[in-house]
């Protein structure tokens, strides 16, 4: 059993994908992880965990989903276990009992939202939007709860037994403070704060089981220094042990999840193509139906098979 | 199956799993051979049923730290693997421990053995700082002892990282008699330091042969402390008074307690006053005190092969009330009653279950 500080995903493993081998379309693929992450990203920010815990569960479940397939593991049981092994393994323990909640209250948000929204102009539908959504935490001695426990309980030990039990996670966001040092970009405004979200935007993608975190320091400084129009010296990745082929790649993935989910910074920088509303919608809703189980994801698959 | 399951049968079948030796909380452990090579090993099963909100935190630190740090000085870890909803994890077998060896009162120890097990003891705590790892409960039976005298630091279930030095953590750690003043004054801040306290006292408790300071509770660990030592001054360690559960102590005047381990001799005198500042601040560090003319002066340490072993097998214990949880009890669940040790060799049976079990419960 060698040291593994920091496993990555291996090529074989990226291109032979579980979900994928099990006829799930790669893009579904990646719109699942990214919905999954950002349920771990909402739930940690309302269980005030640190950044770092969420990073942590965000990381343990994109690799748990390249030894492991969406129609045999439940995305959002994955995705809640996650966050919840992640609180312990990085000494922040959360209640789980407030952890189920969190999730109760996400999920019952996306039900409303998936009911499907009406409206017209900007103003009208930000009102529309959460007209008729409640949530009610269940009662103490919930069913419900016990239901949660048993779940995460067991995902737990398939989370950990799938992964081999290599737990470290290693992340960048130390590196670009002192990667921002060196560049001398620590005094530029907005520089730090913008490398910070967009590695926060990275870990929506498979970036982080991509590539080790110096690179993904890189990009997101890269990335954020053409956002920003800053100049910086040629070449100056090289410093960092860093490739362009790599650094680019990483800033194309990020650009494009902007794009794809309609939620890129309002510089006018990223060109292409005005987003489709219609299509991004399309895209939120098929991803709800598909969060809920493995059964959802199992149903959709032979529904598309005969499809074809 | 699928590749993650045949991968984790693969792991399985490496091991033989033998005779239960040892009991815990939330593990049993099984005596187990490589079967390729016959290789003695340890096989700590952890229990699922009894795990309340999942696996327990102190498996899982164990297997965390475990799993990157690897050093002669540090129980290895060998392979990690399930069998249905059990995780079993694989550890090198060690014959006894530590206190096995300082209770044992058919041993004579030269000076020369101890400063042997201090320098191993050492060498792995600073290798275990040095990865930015705090162990946080260092005491004579967490330090093991292969079969070849190599000693061996052991028990990660309350280690953690310290990498960020605003990160605030709990001051309930270490077990009472090897904790410094700076945790039973409810510090929450702290460092490296914490560690060379414990090996500070497990240095006096070789020389002494009965442990250096044993509080019954909390308060009485200070007034032992204290006793033993002399009350500090805000000269001594500034800033102590500030601590979260400061309180008045009664004063004890300045005691030159190293006089009683004069038989170390002036080396090996001074270490320990190095080990056991009063201020975390100016406590030696694991490496500087790897550098202390203590290691260099005569006689030279004694080869791990010839330091002193128990002959007799090893004889069952109780487990300490703070060790039975796997954990340490909160300061104000216990009833002042330490207990740590409750064994006479006549009326106990044989069994090598006992290092095993208070290992890994």
């Amino acid at each position: 059993m060698p040291p593994t500080p920091h496993p990555l995903a291996t090529l074989s493993q990226i291109l032979h994908n579980p979900s994928c081998s099990d006829g799930l379309p790669k893009e579904i693929e990646s719109d699942l992880r990214t919905a999954a992450c950002m349920l771990i990203q909402e739930a940690g920010i309302m269980l005030d965990l640190p950044q770092s815990t969420i990073a942590t569960a965000q990381v343990l479940l994109h690799r748990f989903y390249y030894v492991s397939s969406m129609l045999s593991f439940g995305i959002t049981d994955i995705s809640i276990t996650s966050l919840y092994l992640s609180s312990k393994l990085c000494e922040t323990p959360i209640r789980l009992r407030d952890l189920i909640n969190a999730y109760m209250f996400l999920l019952a948000r996306i039900k409303h939202l998936s009911g499907g929204v009406s409206g017209k102009g900007k103003e009208k539908e930000n009102m529309k939007i959460w007209e008729g959504f409640s949530f009610e935490p269940p009662g103490f001695h919930d069913e419900v709860f016990w239901d949660w426990k048993d779940i995460i309980v067991s995902s737990e030990m398939q989370i950990l037994k799938r992964l081999g039990f290599n737990m470290q996670v290693d992340l960048p966001y130390s590196h670009v403070i002192n990667y921002c040092r060196i560049l001398d970009l620590v005094f530029e405004k907005d520089v730090a704060q913008s490398c910070w979200s967009i590695l926060n935007d990275a870990l929506l993608t498979p970036l982080y089981v991509y590539h080790p975190p110096h690179i993904l320091a890189c990009a997101s400084i890269l990335l954020t220094t053409r956002l920003l129009r800053i100049p910086l010296p040629d070449n100056w990745w090289v410093l960092f042990d860093a490739n362009h082929e790599d650094i680019w790649q990483c800033c194309g993935t990020i650009a494009n999840l902007w794009r794809e989910w309609g939620m890129e910074p309002h510089t006018g920088l990223i060109h292409g193509e005005r987003r489709d509303r219609r299509k991004v919608e399309d895209k939120w809703r098929r991803t709800w139906v598909l969060l809920e189980s493995k059964k959802a994801v199992r149903r959709w698959v032979e529904e598309n098979d005969q499809k074809a | 199956m699928d590749l993650a399951a045949i991968e984790n049968q693969r792991r399985a079948d490496r091991w033989d799993k033998g005779i239960k030796i040892g009991e815990g909380t939330f593990a049993n452990v099984y005596k187990g051979t490589e079967k390729a090579t016959g290789r003695k090993v340890a096989i700590k099963k952890i229990k699922v049923g009894e795990m309340k909100d999942g696996l327990d935190m102190t498996a899982l630190r164990e297997v965390k730290f475990l799993q990157e740090l690897r050093h002669p000085n540090i129980i290895a870890l060998l392979d990690v693997f399930s069998v249905k909803q059990n995780i079993n994890l694989v550890l090198e077998f060690l014959d006894t421990d530590l206190e096995a060896v300082i209770r044992d009162k058919a041993l004579i120890f030269q000076n020369a053995d101890i400063k042997s097990w201090m320098a191993m003891s050492l060498r792995g705590l600073e290798y275990i700082h040095r990865n930015g790892v705090l162990h946080r409960d260092l005491k004579p039976n967490n330090l093991l002892i292969a079969s070849n005298g190599e000693l061996k630091i052991a028990d990660f279930g309350l280690a953690r990282e310290f990498g960020d030095a605003g990160s605030r953590m709990t001051c309930q750690v270490i077990t009472r008699w090897y904790r410094p003043p700076e945790l039973l004054f409810g510090a929450r801040y702290y460092s490296a330091a914490v560690d060379i306290w414990s090996i500070g006292t497990i240095f006096v408790e070789l020389i002494l042969r009965v442990p250096f300071l044993a509080g019954d509770t909390d308060i009485d660990q200070l007034k032992k402390t204290f006793h033993a030592m002399g009350t500090p001054t805000e000269q001594d360690w500034p800033g102590h008074t500030k601590l979260p559960d400061y309180h008045e102590t009664p004063q004890h005047p300045k005691n030159p307690w190293w006089n009683m381990i004069s038989s170390i001799g002036k080396e090996g005198q001074d270490l320990a006053r190095e080990l056991l500042r009063f201020d975390p601040l100016q406590r030696l560090s694991a490496v500087t005190a790897l550098h202390h003319e203590y290691f260099t002066a005569f006689p030279r340490p004694t080869p791990p092969i010839k330091l002193p072993k128990p002959l007799a097998e090893l004889r069952p214990r109780a487990l300490a009330p703070d060790e039975t949880q796997g954990k340490p009890i909160l300061s104000g669940t216990e009833n002042g009653v330490v207990k740590r040790k409750a064994e006479s060799p006549s009326t106990l049976g044989l069994d090598g279950k006992r290092i095993a079990r208070r290992l890994f419960a």
